[in-house]
């Protein structure tokens, strides 16, 4: 939002540039912007979780860890059932690391701090949608075996339509991990690149003008708020929903 | 600790039981609660990137085939409608799951019950 050395362009929050240039034979593996973030992002969730020593009466960031685990927890037990604690790390770190990139994305501080939203990235979002992706289609295979396949295979249909639904259930099911990350990174990056276009109808229209887009800059601040919370929630709610899927088997 | 301790009656047993199961269901009433307030927002947002995301795969598959097999645009022709019949199988899917449901249920409980929201 610094209007002096001209970078009003509302895109120009999602560049992504080497801090320490790391060169790996040809490929380029820099130490980026991006990369700091997410150090940050995983060091504010560790020190959130680690620091506050455990006491029988929790104060606040204790409290902070421990309804956190707890919702996760519900959660888990609503979709998964018991037949899922195995993965309560993964969808707890998930939720965690989307919740923590989210949020620290809707902290600004002019002049000093402009966290880079992590999560604003596709490619950031992809993997770790495609990530989920795998371990649920492995767990699958796993847990049923060739039989996993008739997840493909609708019930009680006619077998002259069964070729072609087969064909449509395998597409959606491939769509599942695009679906996953465009969610997530269209909203953040939607959000952010609306906010900044607010933010320089604030400049552009000066101190007489430039209340009313102030006022809806500040309205939609709180909506992007929960939106960050919801598209973590969101994330690990799918995440359960696709082991579900894997584990339970039941179309 | 020992159950065997002090044997109980089974009424004494199955009142307990009852009240257990009374006290559960009002912290999961009360979660569901909280829980509510954003279900509808995204609950609609997954209905559309899903529908959205299956059909922009359709016509991506049947495009990349198109371009890489030069037929075009017979197979663009034949995954559209598969990529729009996916798509509204997704949103079938997401409309007719628990969460929905729940979500349903509780809109429809809301005026009835008229609690007050305490938090916004």
């Amino acid at each position: 939002m610094a209007s002096s050395n001209g970078d009003m362009n509302p895109m120009h929050q999602f560049e992504v540039f080497p801090i320490l240039p790391i060169k790996l034979g040809n490929i380029d593996a820099s130490f980026t912007n991006a990369s700091l973030w997410m150090v940050i992002v995983v060091a504010s969730v560790c020190l959130l979780l680690l620091l506050s020593s455990a006491k029988l009466v929790p104060g606040r960031l204790q409290s902070i860890g421990e309804l956190s685990y707890e919702f996760v927890a519900n959660m888990m037990r609503d979709i998964l059932g018991d037949s899922g604690r195995a993965f309560f790390p993964l969808v707890f770190t998930l939720f965690m690391f989307v919740l923590a990139a989210n949020m620290w994305g809707m902290v600004n501080i002019p002049v000093l701090l402009h966290p880079f939203t992590v999560t604003s990235h596709i490619i950031v979002t992809f993997t770790m949608a495609m990530f989920v992706f795998l371990l649920a289609t492995v767990v699958g295979f796993y847990k049923h075996g060739v039989g996993y396949l008739k997840l493909f295979v609708p019930s009680g249909v006619p077998a002259v339509l069964l070729p072609l639904l087969v064909v449509i259930e395998t597409i959606s099911y491939f769509t599942r991990p695009i679906s996953l990350s465009v969610r997530l990174f269209a909203n953040m990056m939607a959000g952010h690149t609306m906010l900044k276009v607010f933010a320089s109808f604030v400049v552009g229209m000066g101190i007489i003008g430039g209340w009313a887009p102030l006022a809806l800059m500040v309205a939609f601040t709180g909506l992007e708020i929960l939106v960050a919370f919801l598209q973590a929630y969101v994330f690990a709610v799918l995440t359960c929903i696709y082991l579900n899927d894997a584990i339970n088997m039941h179309h | 600790m020992g159950d065997d301790k002090q044997s109980r009656s089974p009424e004494q047993l199955k009142d307990f039981n009852e009240r257990l199961r009374h006290a559960q269901e009002a912290i999961k009433e009360q979660d569901r609660k909280i829980a509510g307030k954003g279900t509808a927002y995204s609950l609609g947002f997954r209905i559309a990137t899903d529908l959205v995301v299956a059909v922009l795969a359709g016509l991506g598959i049947g495009w990349g085939l198109d371009y890489f097999l030069g037929t075009s645009p017979w197979f663009l022709l034949i995954f559209m409608p598969l990529g729009i019949a996916a798509g509204i199988l997704n949103v079938i899917r997401v409309a007719g799951s628990d969460e929905a449901r729940r979500h349903m249920e509780q809109m429809s409980s809301r005026p009835a019950a008229s609690a007050p929201d305490e938090d916004d």
